[in-house]
C-alpha cells in the first residue's frame, strides 16, 4: 500500500488518521510505504512538542515508533529553493531520521510497482 | 461470483460538497456489477452513516446508505471505533472497550463499529482500496 499524505499535521486528523491505517495494513504483513509530500512534509519536524494539548500523541514520535514497520519517504518541494527543498531536507536534524528523500520519478516507480491500493490524504 | 472486492474508504462527513450522492451512485454501480464491496467510515466520514440527518438542500445520505443496504444486504459498512468515540457516536454505557464490543444508537443498525484493524485484514484479503 501507498500513502502519499499531504496534509499537515495537526489541522486535521488526516495524518494521525493515515498512520494508524498504514500501521493496520503494515500489520497484515502488507509492504506499506508512507510518501510526504507539500503540506505534509511538516508531519516530519522533529521534536514536536509532546506536551502539546491535543490530547494525541506528537505526529514525529508515532512517525518513529513506526519506522522498520513501514517505510517513509520525503519528496522535496519542486520549485523550492529554501524550506523543504532537496538541499535543505538534507541538512542534518531538520526532519526526522529514517526517513529516504525521493525525487517525483521513484514515486511513479512505487506507483508502478503497486497500484493497487493507493491513499492520497 | 463477485467480480472484485473493493474496500471503499469514506473520511468526509455527507454534506462537506454536494457530490455525494454522485459518490454514493458509484457504490451502486459497483454492486450492481457483482463486486462484493465493503465500506469504511474513517474521521469525519463517520458522520455519514448517522441516523437523525435533516438536510434541507440535499439529498439525505444516511437514507441513501440505508437504502443501498435494503437494496445489497451483503455491503457491510464499517465505522472505525476511535473515530465514532471521538464524535460522540458510541454509547459507553452498553460498549465494552476493552473487549471491542462496540454500541451506538446513533448510528445506523447495520453499521459494524470495528478496530481500525479491521482495514488491514481487509486489505489482505484481497480488497482494492477506493478512496471516495
Amino acid at each position: 500500500m501507498i500513502i502519499l499524505l499531504k496534509s499537515a499535521p495537526y489541522a486535521s486528523e488526516a495524518s494521525l488518521g493515515s498512520l494508524f491505517i498504514g500501521y493496520s495494513v503494515a500489520q497484515q504483513a502488507i509492504p506499506t510505504k508512507v510518501i510526504f509530500l507539500e503540506e505534509g512534509l511538516y508531519n516530519l519536524f522533529p521534536n514536536q512538542n509532546s506536551n502539546n494539548s491535543l490530547e494525541i500523541p506528537p505526529i514525529s514520535d508515532l512517525i518513529l515508533q513506526f519506522i522498520g514497520l513501514m517505510r517513509f519517504y520525503a519528496v522535496p518541494m519542486a520549485n523550492s529553493a529554501g524550506p523543504f527543498s532537496k538541499s535543505w531536507l538534507r541538512e542534518k536534524r531538520r526532519i526526522l531520521q529514517g526517513i529516504r528523500i525521493i525525487d517525483y520519478s521513484e514515486v511513479v516507480e512505487f506507483l508502478k510497482e503497486d497500484p493497487k491500493n493507493v491513499l492520497i490524504i | 461470483m463477485p467480480i472484485s472486492k473493493f474496500l471503499v474508504l469514506i473520511t468526509e462527513p455527507p454534506y462537506s460538497t454536494p457530490l455525494f450522492p454522485e459518490k454514493v451512485k458509484i457504490i451502486h454501480h459497483l454492486l450492481e456489477n457483482n463486486n462484493n464491496v465493503a465500506l469504511f467510515l474513517y474521521i469525519d466520514g463517520i458522520h455519514q452513516l448517522q441516523t437523525s440527518q435533516f438536510p434541507r438542500n440535499f439529498a439525505n445520505i444516511g437514507q441513501m446508505y440505508a437504502y443501498l443496504h435494503q437494496q445489497f444486504p451483503n455491503l457491510q459498512f464499517y465505522a472505525c471505533s476511535r473515530c465514532s468515540a471521538a464524535r460522540g457516536y458510541l454509547d459507553l454505557n452498553k460498549s465494552k472497550i476493552d473487549d471491542e464490543y462496540f454500541f451506538s444508537n446513533k448510528l445506523y443498525p447495520f453499521v459494524q463499529i470495528v478496530s481500525v484493524r479491521k482495514f488491514g485484514e481487509l486489505l489482505a484479503k484481497g480488497y482494492r482500496l477506493l478512496k471516495l
